[in-house]
């Protein structure tokens, strides 16, 4: 059979009431889930795992690829109109939706986030669909001197994005890093920064982090700043606007180039769509012809994130399919629905199940198209939100982060993390220092480490491996340049100014 | 018109004592409710599925569903202190792993192995050493050859400092083959390490890595057992090459200790009827389990000392602990 007709077959088959009804219930609960703080999209797949062990293996997939899609674009919903992120991918897009918002472009902001996850998605799908064996294999190559350097390049960018005091951006970072050392280390079992504690012993789950520093920080500044500050023309009806296609055809750059960094980062294990989210973000700021607008709402920067978000589905769902190599905490998920229904996710599943493969990418093909009228509908529910008085919201979103952050491993000394986390936020925020960095040193910080010592050992502790492996090096190359380049411009610029004041 | 009330008060009294009696009679059955079964591990994992499957089969045979919560974390050990702090009624159970047990020695386990009531022994699973079938080794004399000629070249990826893997390396570099271990506690990116051909040998069960097995990428060449393995008749075991360490993967079922001696028995003998359905069994051969993995009661106790005894003999010896 050839692979168009098998195609035809899975699109068919993806068409089918409950598969189809399967994807969008797995959108709505995805995005959903996404949107609300202190439930992450991780958790939400988690969560809906044990209600596919009756189903068959297409639709318990297709649901929960939906989840994936739905959960990994939908923070990026409540990012744009309370200023606070679902998941630390969402952050970037936060940065300039909320801004925008400000500016009172809401509806556009939306729309923009809403096209540009679908379009990205829809994108990486297709190159799964086309180009997955190839593509593994490429993947398959790298290893983990090229993960580490994927990981550095998401540290570098991140730091990079805050050009209004990269000091205070590495202090937050480091803190980060240093935050997320606590516990029982993988590779040694050593106990680090436990003081003797059992509590301290598991570590500081990220999720901790990322719910008390962005939503109860967040909370705590605006019930504090309630009487100082007057919401613009929030009473309204809001809307939402989706993209025409001569403004998608405007905004095509960013959405290429958000859409390739998403789909190769996200088929390396690891990383995955936080670092795709700041990596493109970073470059698309890099490469505009606007860069002065990133950070005070950017039309660029926003369709580059969430087209880069989205992308890194297609991109992890390769190793995962192809190779049965799961490389994020959702395609683990996955990997384990997979191995209850019986079925080994790998190359054999090519040539002995293809038509259950092809259902699944068209399915999933399908899904980002859908996921356009699923995001619409929640970013409608949500704006609607916008009208309730904040204090009232506020209350909301705290009982969400308890639920959620007790859900994420039934551990109430998790708890008391989380509020300690949310007083820090608040006084990060007084004290302007960036939270993104502090989140993302949690989150990346042991990784990076886990596969500089795994190279390390590997490579009998020669450091100069990750310059003799041609794509680590390359990579390595970039973040270096990307991290002086700022410093080396303003240079530039104080000479230049410096001679044109000489000659006058 | 009094007295009458106070016959219908008798009567109710006696009904109420009847009634409390029946009750009573029905507490002494067990399991009269449902029994909390805590995976130790992850959702989607190895665990996990063994976990549930084996909740699923043996509820007909208890009468009571079984629900199973996941609580993951420090190697299995934030469960078992879960089960732990539960009253020891046996209405609390958990799975127990060979990674968890290892931790008892090493003191990382706060609890010791006395504290632990062990019901049944679920899958034992000998580990393997697998390279990639289009590499340079063809078989383990290949393999051992090469360490000899370059100690240390040699890399294997494996779980961290201290576990079993480690041991077993350690093991058989004092047996003159020297490799070195790459750490990984994430098994995809570990697989991933030798397919990709950047590590040479990987220490795994074989049931982990159907997959790769199914599609001839990856093939065993040595299992650490005394016998080979049924399923791969033509792989040397580790004895018949001299080298006497075993160490095998094991899941099990434990309770808190406490727990009485009936309960105990009603359990091992519904997980061992559980046990001998033939999907347990399909499941079993699908993992690469053992086919004589089922162990209960008093044997398997004894069993699981004798592996921690020979844990803590090895850690000793190595210098992983004093």
């Amino acid at each position: 059979m050839s692979e168009l007709e098998l195609f035809w077959i899975g699109l068919t088959n993806a068409f089918s009431p409950f598969n189809f009804m399967m994807m969008l219930t797995g959108l709505t609960i995805g995005v959903l889930a996404g949107a609300l703080p202190g439930i992450t999209m991780l958790n939400a797949i988690v969560l809906v795992l044990p209600f596919t062990y009756s189903m068959d293996i297409v639709p318990s997939l297709l649901l929960m690829t939906a989840v994936y899609g739905g959960g990994i674009f939908g923070g990026s919903i409540t990012g744009i109109l309370f200023n606070i992120p679902g998941d630390p991918m969402n952050v970037p897009a936060t940065w300039e939706g909320y801004a925008l918002n400000r500016k009172g472009h809401v509806a556009k902001a939306l729309g923009v986030a809403i096209m540009g996850s679908a379009l990205g998605g829809f994108l990486s799908c297709l190159v799964m669909t086309l180009v997955s064996p190839p593509f593994a294999k490429i993947a398959l190559s790298f290893s983990s001197a090229e993960y580490f350097a994927v990981v550095f390049l998401g540290l570098v960018s991140v730091v990079v994005i805050n050009t209004k005091s990269m000091g205070s951006s590495l202090i937050c970072l480091f803190l980060g890093m240093l935050l997320g050392t606590i516990g029982i280390d993988d590779v040694y079992g050593a106990a680090r920064f436990t003081f003797g504690s059992r509590l301290m012993e598991t570590g500081i789950n990220f999720t901790i982090v990322l719910i008390g520093l962005f939503a109860i920080g967040e909370v705590l500044d605006q019930l504090c700043e309630r009487d100082k500050v007057t919401d613009p023309g929030l009473k309204e009806r809001p809307k939402v606007h989706l993209m025409t296609p001569r403004e998608i055809w405007a905004l095509k750059g960013p959405l290429l180039r958000g859409f390739g960094t998403g789909t190769l980062i996200g088929a390396i294990p690891g990383a995955g769509a936080t670092v795709a989210s700041f990596v493109s973000y970073g470059v698309e700021r890099q490469v505009s012809k606007k860069p002065e607008e990133f950070g005070k709402g950017s039309w660029e920067g926003l369709n580059s994130t969430s087209s880069a978000i989205n992308a890194s589905v297609g991109g992890a769902m390769i190793p995962l399919l192809t190779l049965g190599i799961p490389g994020s905490g959702a395609t683990a998920v996955m990997m384990g629905a997979f191995l209850l229904h019986g079925i080994q996710p790998g190359p054999l599943l090519f040539t002995k199940d293809p038509a259950s493969v092809y259902t699944i990418f068209s399915g999933m093909l399908l899904c980002n198209i859908v996921m356009i009228l699923a995001g619409w509908i929640c970013a409608k529910f949500f704006s609607e939100l916008m009208r309730v008085p904040e204090n009232i919201m506020g209350a909301f979103i705290i009982v969400f982060c308890f639920v959620g952050a007790y859900a994420l491993r039934n551990d109430s000394s998790d708890l008391w993390y989380m509020a300690l986390f949310g007083i820090g936020g608040y006084f990060m925020r007084r004290y302007s220092l960036p939270v993104p960095p502090l989140v993302l040193g949690v989150i990346l910080g042991p990784l990076a480490e886990r596969y500089f010592l795994t190279t390390m050992i590997g490579a009998n502790n020669d450091i100069s491996v990750f310059f003799t492996r041609p794509v680590s090096a390359a990579i390595i190359v970039v973040s270096i340049g990307m991290f002086f380049w700022p410093m080396l411009q303003s240079r530039l610029n104080k000479r230049r100014t410096g001679k044109s004041c000489a000659a006058a | 018109m009094k007295k009458h009330g106070l016959k219908w008060v008798g009567f109710a009294l006696v009904l109420a004592l009847m009634l409390g009696a029946s009750t009573a009679f029905c507490q002494e059955k067990y399991p009269s409710r449902p029994i909390d079964f805590i995976c130790t591990w992850g959702v989607g994992g190895g665990s996990d599925q063994m976990v549930r499957m084996l909740a699923k089969l043996t509820e007909p045979f208890l009468g009571v569903p079984l629900p199973v919560s996941n609580k993951p974390g420090a190697s299995g050990n934030s469960g078992t202190t879960d089960l732990l702090a539960a009253k020891a009624d046996g209405y609390t159970i958990a799975n127990y792993i060979a990674d968890t047990l290892a931790t008892i020695p090493t003191g990382q386990a706060r609890y010791k192995m006395d504290d632990i009531e062990w019901i049944v022994r679920t899958q034992n699973m000998p580990s393997f050493l697998f390279v990639k079938t289009d590499g340079p080794f063809k078989d383990i004399q290949a393999l051992l050859k090469a360490t000899q000629e370059n100690p240390g070249k040699i890399k294997m990826a494996g779980l961290g400092f201290g576990t079993i893997d480690d041991i077993t390396l350690r093991y058989l570099a004092g047996k003159g083959h020297k490799m070195t271990l790459v750490p990984n506690p994430n098994p995809g990116e570990r697989y991933a390490s030798v397919l990709g051909g950047h590590n040479e040998v990987l220490y795994e069960q074989a049931g982990d890595i159907r997959q790769y097995l199914d599609a001839k990428q990856l093939k065993p060449v040595m299992v650490f057992a005394e016998s080979r393995f049924p399923a791969f008749p033509d792989v040397p075991c580790s004895k018949e090459l001299g080298f006497n360490i075993f160490l095998p993967q094991f899941r099990c079922v434990i309770a808190k200790k406490g727990v009485p001696a009936e309960h105990i028995k009603t359990l091992v003998a519904a997980f061992e009827k559980a046990m001998q359905t033939p999907e347990w069994k399909k499941f079993n051969e699908d993992q690469y389990a053992d086919p004589a993995s089922y162990m209960g009661g008093d044997q398997f106790k004894a069993w699981v000392a004798g592996e921690m005894n020979s844990m803590e003999k090895l850690m000793k010896e190595f210098g992983i602990i004093k």
